[in-house]
C-alpha cells in the first residue's frame, strides 16, 4: 500500500510534467537551481569532514540541519504553497487502513524535488560524521531521525494548517504569525551585518541548537566524536521519540481531514442581507466588475489573506529604519505600492471558469480591466500615503516624503497598467475558490515563475524615471525629490492609460482564450 | 428556410485539440421559435459545439449565427441576444444568489432599477427567494442550476443556449426549469438543450440533432428524426455500440 503511494505520487508529478511543456521547464529550472545548492552544501559538507577543528565541524552541521528541519516546516507555509497532490482529504472515501496512509503519504513528501535534495544533503552529513566508525553510525542514525523529522513536521505544518485555516480567525492569527517570521528576518540581516558571523559566535549558536528539537538528531554524531557518549544517546533517543511525538500527531491530523474531509465553513452565517457592495457602487458594468472584486476581497481567503500580508510585510522595514536607516523608512510606500500594483497581474486566473460570465456577456474591455483593480486601488489609496507619511513621523526625513510618495504613486500605477496587460494575455494556475490560499498547483511552477518575473521586470522599467530620481534625492539631491513628486504620477498616469486601453483591446480579442486557458488549468 | 426564420446558424464548426477532432465540419440550421434538442454521446462534441456557438470557444473554421448577427465577428451584438447556460464551468460562487444575478444583469450594461425588477421575478418564479441571500456555493445542484438559469434571461436573450439544464436536478425543479422554457418557446423565443436523456428530449423538444464524433447523423423535427421508432432506439441505431452486457457474471448475486 505505501508503495502504491509512493507510486502515484511519482505518476502525478509526471503526469504533471508530460501535460505542459512550461512545467517541465519548471523542473528544469528548479533542477539547476536546487542542483546547484545542492551540489555546494554537499561539497561543503565533505571538506569539513576533513577540517581539524571538529567542534566546528559539528557547530555547522547543527546550524545546517536546524535550518533544514525550520525550511521543511515553514517554507511551504510562508513561500511555496503546501503541494496538494497527496492531500489526506483526497483519500477519505477509499478504505485504506488510517496507519498505512500516515507512513506512505509521510514517504510520499520525499518524492519530488526537495524530497530528493534531502537525502543528498543527509547522506553528505554521514560522510561528514565519520570521523570515527561509531560517529559515522551514529551520524547515519541521526540523518534518518532528521531526515524523519523533517518530512514529519511538513506533514502536520501542512495538515494543522490546512484545518486551521478553515476558520476566519485561525487565517488572521496565521497573518500574524508570518508577519512575525517575515519580521524576524530584519533582526536577522541586522546581526550579519554588524560585524559578521564569527567562528565563535557560529559554535554557541550550534551549542544552543543542539539542546532544541531541531538540533538534536544532528548533534548525536558530533557528541560520539568529542567522546561525550551520555549526551549522543540523550540526543538520539530524544530525536526518536520526537519522530514518534510527530507520527502521532500527524496520523492525529490525518484522521480528523479524514472524517471531516470538507473542513466545514463555518455555515456561513446570515449577516449578508441585499445587495452589498452591489447596491453602493454605480450599477454599470464596471462598478458591478468592482463590486464583484470586492466582495471577493472581502469573502475569499485567497483574496483577504494575501490583501492582509501586502498591507503589513512593508513595516517590516521599520526594523532597519528605526535603527537609523532613512532609506529603508522612505522605501516602505514604494515596497507597498509595488506589492500591491504588481499583485494584480494574475487577478482573472482567481476568477477560475466563472470568468465564463464575462466572456457570455460581451463586457467591454475597459470595464473589466478598470473594475477589477478597485479593491487594490482603495488599498494602495490608504496604504502608500500612510507608509510614506509613517517614514517621517517615526523619525525619517521630512526632506524624502516628495520622493517616497511620487516614486510610490508611479510604481502602483505602472503596476495596475501591466496587470491590465498580462491579465488579459496570460494567466497561471492558483489555488481554484475554496482551497487553502496557501496550496500551490502541481506543474505550474515554471509559468508562474515566467509571468511572475516579466510583471515585476515590466513594472521596474516602467518606473525606472521616478526611481533615479528617488535615488538621487536619496544621495543629496533636494530639487530630485520634487521631482519625483511630479514625474511619478505623471509617467504614472500615462502607463495607465495606455495599459489600459492596450489590455482592453487584448482583452477584447482573447478573451475566448483565456477561458480556454482557464478550463484546462481547472 | 429563409434566413430570417432562423435564430442559430452553425456552418461548418470545426475545432481540433492537438490531434483530436472535438467537431468536424459542423453545420445546423436551429428554426426561430422552436424548442431545439441536441443529443449525442459522451465525448460527442455537444459541449464543444455550444461553446463555440455562444462566443465561448474560438473555433478553428467555420462561423456561427445569432439572428443573422456572426457571433465572431461582431460578438457584442451577438452576444446580446444571446444566454448562456454553461455545463462544468464555475460560477462566482462567493456571491449570494440575488447578487450573483444582479452581476449578470449589471454586467449587460441594463439600468440598475430594471435588473433589480427582473431579478425579483426572477427568483419568485424559480422559487429561490428564500435561498436569495445564501451564497451560492451553499446551494444544491438543482439550485445551482436554476440561479444560472436565472442569469442566462436576465438580460431577456432571443436564443437560449443551455447545455445539460437538467444534469443532476430534482423532479421538481425540473418541473419548474421546463415551464420556464415552454413560456419562453410559446412566447418567439429559442431554446437550444444538450442532453443524453432521450425520454426529456423527445417530450419536450419540437426539434432535434443527433451528434456523434463532433458531426450531425440526423435532424429535423422529433418525429423526422425518430421515423416511426423511440428515438432513444434510432439514437442507438445511428451512434452505434452494444447494448448486451457480456461477462460480469459475479455481479449477479443469484449466481450464489
Amino acid at each position: 500500500m505505501v508503495a502504491h503511494l509512493l507510486r502515484l505520487k511519482l505518476h502525478l508529478l509526471r503526469n504533471g510534467l508530460r501535460r505542459s511543456t512550461a512545467a517541465l521547464v519548471g523542473m528544469v529550472l528548479g533542477v539547476l537551481y536546487g542542483g546547484g545548492v545542492v551540489v555546494a552544501v554537499v561539497s561543503g559538507l565533505v571538506a569539513l569532514r576533513f577540517v581539524p577543528d571538529a567542534e566546528l565541524a559539528r557547530a555547522l552541521v547543527v546550524v545546517g540541519g536546524s535550518a533544514m528541519v525550520a525550511g521543511w516546516a515553514l517554507l511551504p507555509v510562508v513561500l511555496f504553497g503546501i503541494d496538494p497532490t497527496l492531500d489526506p482529504a483526497r483519500f477519505a472515501t477509499f478504505a485504506v487502513r488510517e496507519r498505512t496512509l500516515a507512513v506512505g503519504l509521510a514517504l510520499g513528501a520525499l518524492v519530488g524535488l526537495p524530497g530528493v535534495a534531502t537525502v543528498v544533503v543527509v547522506l553528505a552529513t554521514v560522510f561528514t560524521g565519520s570521523r570515527t566508525p561509531v560517529a559515522a553510525l551514529t551520524a547515519l542514525l541521526g540523518g534518518a531521525l532528521g531526515l524523519a523529522t523533517c518530512i514529519l513536521v511538513s506533514r502536520v505544518v501542512a495538515a494543522a494548517a490546512a484545518s486551521v485555516l478553515a476558520t476566519r480567525r485561525g487565517r488572521d492569527v496565521a497573518g500574524i504569525g508570518g508577519l512575525v517570521v517575515l519580521l524576524s528576518f530584519g533582526p536577522a540581516a541586522g546581526l550579519v551585518n554588524d560585524g559578521g558571523i564569527t567562528v565563535g559566535g557560529l559554535k554557541t549558536l550550534g551549542g544552543v541548537l543542539a539542546w532544541t528539537p531541531l538540533g538534536w538528531a544532528w548533534a548525536a554524531s558530533g557528541d560520539v566524536v568529542a567522546g561525550d557518549w551520555a549526551a549522543a544517546g540523550a540526543r538520539l533517543l530524544c530525536a526518536a521519540v520526537l519522530c514518534v511525538v510527530l507520527f502521532a500527531l500527524w496520523e492525529r491530523l490525518l484522521v480528523a481531514a479524514l472524517r471531516n474531509p470538507h473542513g466545514t465553513d463555518g455555515g456561513a452565517g446570515g449577516a449578508r442581507r441585499g445587495l452589498g457592495l452591489f447596491a453602493r457602487l454605480p450599477g454599470t458594468p464596471l462598478g458591478a466588475i468592482a463590486a464583484r472584486a470586492g466582495t471577493y476581497w472581502l469573502r475569499d481567503p485567497r483574496f483577504n489573506f494575501p490583501a492582509i500580508m501586502t498591507t503589513l510585510l512593508p513595516a517590516g522595514l521599520l526594523f532597519p529604519g528605526l535603527a537609523g536607516s532613512d532609506v529603508a523608512l522612505a522605501a516602505m510606500p514604494l515596497v507597498s505600492a509595488y506589492l500591491i500594483g504588481w499583485g494584480q497581474h494574475n487577478d482573472v486566473g482567481y476568477d477560475s471558469t466563472a470568468f465564463w460570465l464575462h466572456v457570455a456577456s460581451g463586457v467591454d474591455g475597459v470595464a473589466d480591466r478598470v473594475g477589477r483593480l478597485f479593491p487594490s486601488a482603495v488599498l494602495a489609496l490608504v496604504c502608500v500615503p500612510g507608509y510614506a507619511l509613517l517614514g517621517p513621523l517615526v523619525g525619517g526625513s521630512w526632506a524624502l516624503l516628495p520622493a517616497s510618495l511620487g516614486a510610490g504613486v508611479g510604481l502602483a500605477l505602472s503596476g495596475f497598467a501591466v496587470a491590465c496587460v498580462t491579465s488579459a494575455v496570460k494567466q497561471y494556475a492558483v489555488p481554484v475558490p475554496g482551497e487553502s490560499p496557501f496550496s500551490s498547483r502541481p506543474g505550474s511552477v515554471g509559468v508562474t515563475f515566467a509571468v511572475q518575473t516579466v510583471c515585476g521586470g515590466a513594472v521596474l522599467v516602467l518606473s525606472l524615471p521616478v526611481l533615479v530620481l528617488a535615488v538621487l534625492a536619496v544621495v543629496g539631491w533636494g530639487w530630485a525629490a520634487w521631482a519625483a513628486l511630479v514625474v511619478g504620477p505623471l509617467v504614472g498616469v500615462v502607463a495607465f492609460v495606455v495599459g489600459v486601453r492596450l489590455g482592453a483591446s487584448l482583452f477584447g480579442r482573447r478573451q475566448a482564450d483565456l477561458l480556454q486557458d482557464l478550463v484546462s488549468m481547472a | 428556410m429563409p434566413d430570417d426564420q432562423i435564430a442559430l446558424r452553425l456552418q461548418g464548426l470545426t475545432k481540433r485539440f492537438g490531434a483530436m477532432t472535438a467537431v468536424d465540419h459542423l453545420s445546423l440550421d436551429v428554426p426561430r421559435g422552436s424548442f431545439f434538442g441536441l443529443v449525442g454521446p459522451n465525448g460527442a462534441g455537444k459541449t464543444t459545439t455550444l461553446s463555440m456557438a455562444t462566443g465561448l470557444l474560438h473555433p478553428d473554421a467555420g462561423s456561427a449565427h445569432v439572428l443573422g448577427t456572426d457571433v465572431w465577428a461582431d460578438p457584442v451584438a451577438a452576444k446580446a441576444r444571446i444566454g448562456v447556460l454553461p455545463d462544468g464551468l464555475r460560477l462566482f460562487d462567493r456571491l449570494t444568489g440575488l447578487q450573483l444575478v444582479t452581476y449578470a444583469g449589471l454586467l449587460r450594461g441594463m439600468e440598475r432599477d430594471l435588473v433589480a425588477q427582473r431579478v425579483h421575478e426572477l427568483l419568485v418564479a424559480l422559487g429561490l427567494t428564500d435561498a436569495q441571500d445564501k451564497l451560492v456555493i451553499d446551494y444544491s445542484a438543482g439550485m445551482t442550476k436554476k440561479i444560472t438559469l436565472a442569469c442566462a434571461l436576465v438580460h431577456a436573450p432571443r436564443l437560449l443556449v443551455l447545455d445539460e439544464p437538467f444534469e443532476a436536478v430534482d423532479p421538481v425543479s425540473a418541473r419548474t426549469i421546463r415551464g420556464i422554457l415552454e413560456d419562453f418557446a410559446a412566447s418567439g423565443g429559442t431554446v437550444v438543450l444538450s442532453s443524453h436523456v432521450m425520454d426529456l428530449v423527445e417530450r419536450i423538444c419540437s426539434h432535434v440533432a443527433i451528434i456523434a464524433g463532433g458531426q450531425v447523423r440526423a435532424v429535423g423535427t422529433v418525429d423526422e428524426v425518430r421515423a416511426g421508432l423511440s428515438l432513444d432506439d434510432r439514437f442507438l441505431d445511428l451512434v452505434g455500440g452494444t447494448t448486451d452486457v457480456e461477462g460480469l457474471a459475479w455481479l449477479r448475486t443469484s449466481s450464489d
